[in-house]
């Protein structure tokens, strides 16, 4: 059996243990942000939302006790603020946190004890006899597990022919289990933002709207940024504009997609600055490495080489291929000839 | 034609036909569409329960009968987004349509139908001379596709979803599609509730696309190749053992007729029982790549793969909301009935022997209107064109006349005129 203690809650909050934590202090929301006893953890709650939004990422606090008790305050004031690009990022940053944390801990127990307590998983451990005659002990996860939420991290690392399945389950090492359990930590802070009912925000009510300052100055909203560009979106095939949807919503997109939709758009006449711009709306995003990628793939960095857009054979491979029943898309095999298709006219 | 065709139709769903319903449960959740014989599309339909469904099948006599291996809170609704989708079950489709194979150079064959050009064997996606993609394309029934087809979907059932991922038989759903090819429907909470990227990971894994990337890495520029033991998991065990079968097995003239070169072919065949031995070992070496060269080994690895894969279609898996052809219910093109199949029926399963419900109806008067016909087996009741000239009109049994029709190389005749 695993034993926590709080240095562990407070790596780990959305634990059980950490929630029966907070609840055995009896520390309700309606006094956290109205009793000046609390202000440490207001304060911190605050704070690790302010980290997930500059940094993308919530640093570890040095007191145990206010890092669990800040952590359900802070996903009420992003209830609050009620900015989904904010709950996207600071879910994204959260769990960011937990994964590096499991990495720089690496414990198996551990962290197949947090996959089955928080997520029931049912994950087994094999053990076999190396070749040198060492015990090796791998996680084992269900299949549909891992298919769940491989699918949404990219490379062809993640492929299930490249790994060991057997009867019903997949071996994974540890970390990969960890980044697995990253998407899956995300979907839980996620699941988790709606703002309480009936809570007065007392002093809480300044930080709310700080937050709402600054998310108004960081995350431009998605709609209006493409709205400028918008000319022609309607002409996009449908697995750009399906691509361009998940941009909008702030959901994290695979490596293809994103060489995708920067190769594409930068024939279609983009420059850098506003593909950089349409990017910033990715939880993770991170300016510096961005313009640096974005940069390399127009040819104005290393290898001076400029990429085309992938074809739809490779888009399809990828998984990425949204034709459905478009009329346009079974004519086509690229996806600029499906905007010069669709507008008559030159689109390269 | 038509009368006859859907009097019979209308004979089998009045008095044959039943729904179990356990196959289609929850029966009030699932969207139903069918196909009329003018060639319209009905969908949105929803049945509370078999008996309706029966009826509605009974007075409109389609062509063909479908339902969605999705569930939906409000399966009538007219637009996608108020049907309120609940979950899909993972459905596969096995169909030769898609599967190469040499016999349809003798019985397939296509027609572009802007140019006219025409050619045999599997159609291409568009026609080579106009690119048009208005394709007419023929296709018949032979022991041969059968076969293939039941091979494909053993690899399927039982390397794929009872092998690697643990699914007991229980959980299969298995029906001969009616024409050339089965479907399976997985019932399961946890696959049905996956997203169709998800589903995109595991049509990859079953296809084997990356297996050469296994084999062959890619290492800061360099290309290294892996070697894996015979009895490892998954595709890296699968690859190591059909690479073992291809090259004990495999002639010089097969070897070349995968694309391997003169040299590399003998090479294999003169030296097979050392590159064997490398591959039986604990520590298995796959030096021999070094001598053949990293083409001639991509030819292996495909032949490989092409031996381990079951050849499925993506769309069908990929996509959440699609209607599959309901088990008991009739094909369209052929007069052969959709039919539910156990596990254990499976090896004893022959589509072409599978007794007809047309059966009851005895001998039909027909003529064939067309050249292009091949030998065929339905209903257990074998066809030769080389016997039946064209224009004569003839007393055919019922189940091969409805093929004949069906196939539009036939029509029907006054009984007076067959003696």
């Amino acid at each position: 059996m695993v034993k926590l203690d709080l240095a562990d809650l407070a790596k780990y909050p959305f634990l059980p243990e950490a929630k029966s934590y907070v609840e055995r202090l009896g520390i309700e929301l309606r006094e956290l942000f109205n009793d000046p006893d609390y202000s440490d953890i207001l304060e911190r709650a605050y704070e690790r939302v302010v980290e997930a939004l500059e940094h993308g990422y919530v640093r570890l606090g040095r007191d145990p006790h206010i890092e669990i008790v800040s952590f359900p305050a802070a996903i009420a004031l992003v209830s609050f603020v009620g900015s989904d690009l904010l709950a996207q990022r600071y879910a994204t940053a959260e769990a960011k946190r937990a994964s590096r944390q499991l990495e720089r801990d690496n414990n198996l127990e551990l962290t197949v004890y947090i996959s089955d307590a928080v997520f029931n998983w049912g994950l087994k451990i094999v053990r076999r006899e190396t070749l040198d005659g060492r015990i090796e002990e791998t996680p084992m996860v269900p299949v549909y597990t891992y298919l769940k939420y491989a699918s949404r991290v990219s490379g062809s690392f993640w492929s299930l022919v490249s790994r060991r399945v057997e009867n019903g389950y997949v071996h994974l090492p540890l970390r990969a289990l960890i980044r697995l359990l990253e998407e899956a930590i995300k979907d839980y802070i996620l699941e988790r933002f709606s703002p309480p009912v009936g809570v007065e925000l007392g002093y809480a009510e300044p930080l709310v709207a700080r937050l709402s300052e600054l998310v108004k100055k960081r995350l431009k909203p998605a709609e209006e940024l493409l709205e400028a560009y918008r000319i022609g979106e309607e002409s996009y095939p449908p697995c750009i504009r399906v691509m361009l949807g998940n941009l909008r919503a702030g959901k994290g997109l695979p490596h293809l997609a994103r060489f995708t939709i920067v190769t594409f758009l930068r024939a279609l006449g983009w420059d850098v600055d506003r593909v950089v711009e349409l990017f910033s709306i990715l939880p993770d995003f991170n300016e510096r490495i961005t313009r640096y990628q974005v940069e390399h793939i127009f040819g104005l960095r290393g290898s001076r080489t400029v990429y085309a857009p992938p074809s739809c054979a490779t888009l399809k491979r990828g998984n990425l291929c949204y034709a459905g029943g478009d009329p346009i898309c079974g004519k086509v095999k690229h996806p600029l000839q499906y905007v010069r298709v669709k507008v008559g006219g030159k689109a390269d | 034609m038509e009368r006859l065709i859907k009097r019979m139709f209308r004979d089998y769903y009045s008095k044959a036909f039943s729904l179990n319903e356990s196959l289609v449960s929850p029966i009030e959740r699932r969207e139903f569409g069918v196909q009329f014989f003018d060639g319209l599309m009905q969908r949105h339909l929803s049945f509370a329960a078999g008996e309706e469904l029966r009826s509605f099948l009974t007075s409109k006599v389609p062509k063909g009968v479908y339902y969605s291996s999705a569930c939906y809170e409000n399966p009538a609704a007219k637009e996608m987004e108020l049907k309120g989708w609940v979950c899909a079950d993972l459905s596969f489709d096995i169909d030769v349509d898609h599967i190469p194979t040499k016999c349809k150079q003798e019985h397939d064959w296509w027609r572009c139908k802007n140019c006219g050009y025409e050619g045999r064997g599997m159609s291409p996606p568009r026609c080579p001379i106009c690119g048009s993609e208005r394709m007419e394309r023929h296709t018949w029934i032979c022991d041969k596709c059968q076969h293939e087809a039941k091979e494909h979907l053993y690899r399927l059932v039982d390397d794929f979803l009872m092998g690697d991922l643990g699914l007991s038989p229980k959980q299969l759903i298995i029906t001969f599609s009616g024409h050339r090819g089965y479907h399976v429907r997985v019932v399961s909470d946890e696959y049905s509730r996956l997203d169709p990227e998800s589903r995109g990971l595991l049509i990859e894994y079953i296809l084997g696309l990356g297996v050469k990337e296994l084999v062959l890495e890619e290492v800061s520029g360099r290309r290294r190749y892996r070697a894996y033991p015979l009895d490892e998991l998954g595709w890296r065990g699968r690859v190591a053992r059909l690479l073992y079968e291809v090259i004990s097995g495999y002639s010089v003239e097969e070897l070349l007729e995968i694309g391997l070169s003169e040299d590399a072919a003998r090479f294999i065949v003169r030296n097979r029982v050392g590159i064997l031995r490398q591959l039986e070992a604990r520590r298995p070496s796959w030096s021999f790549i070094k001598v053949i060269g990293r083409r001639n080994f991509e030819s292996l690895v495909e032949e490989a793969r092409f031996r381990g894969a079951a050849i499925i279609d993506e769309r069908v898996t990929r996509d959440v909301k699609r209607l599959l052809r309901l088990p008991g219910s009739l094909h369209g093109s052929t007069g052969m009935m959709v039919k539910p199949l156990s596990y254990s029926e499976l090896e004893g399963f022959n589509p072409m022997e599978m007794p007809s419900p047309f059966e009851r109806f005895g001998d039909l008067c027909i003529k064939i209107t067309s050249k292009r016909t091949y030998k065929v087996t339905v209903g257990g009741y074998k066809y030769d064109p080389a016997s039946n000239p064209v224009g004569r009109p003839l007393k055919l049994p019922a189940p091969l006349a409805i093929y004949l029709l069906l196939k539009g190389h036939a029509e029907v005749v006054g009984d007076g005129d067959c003696t």
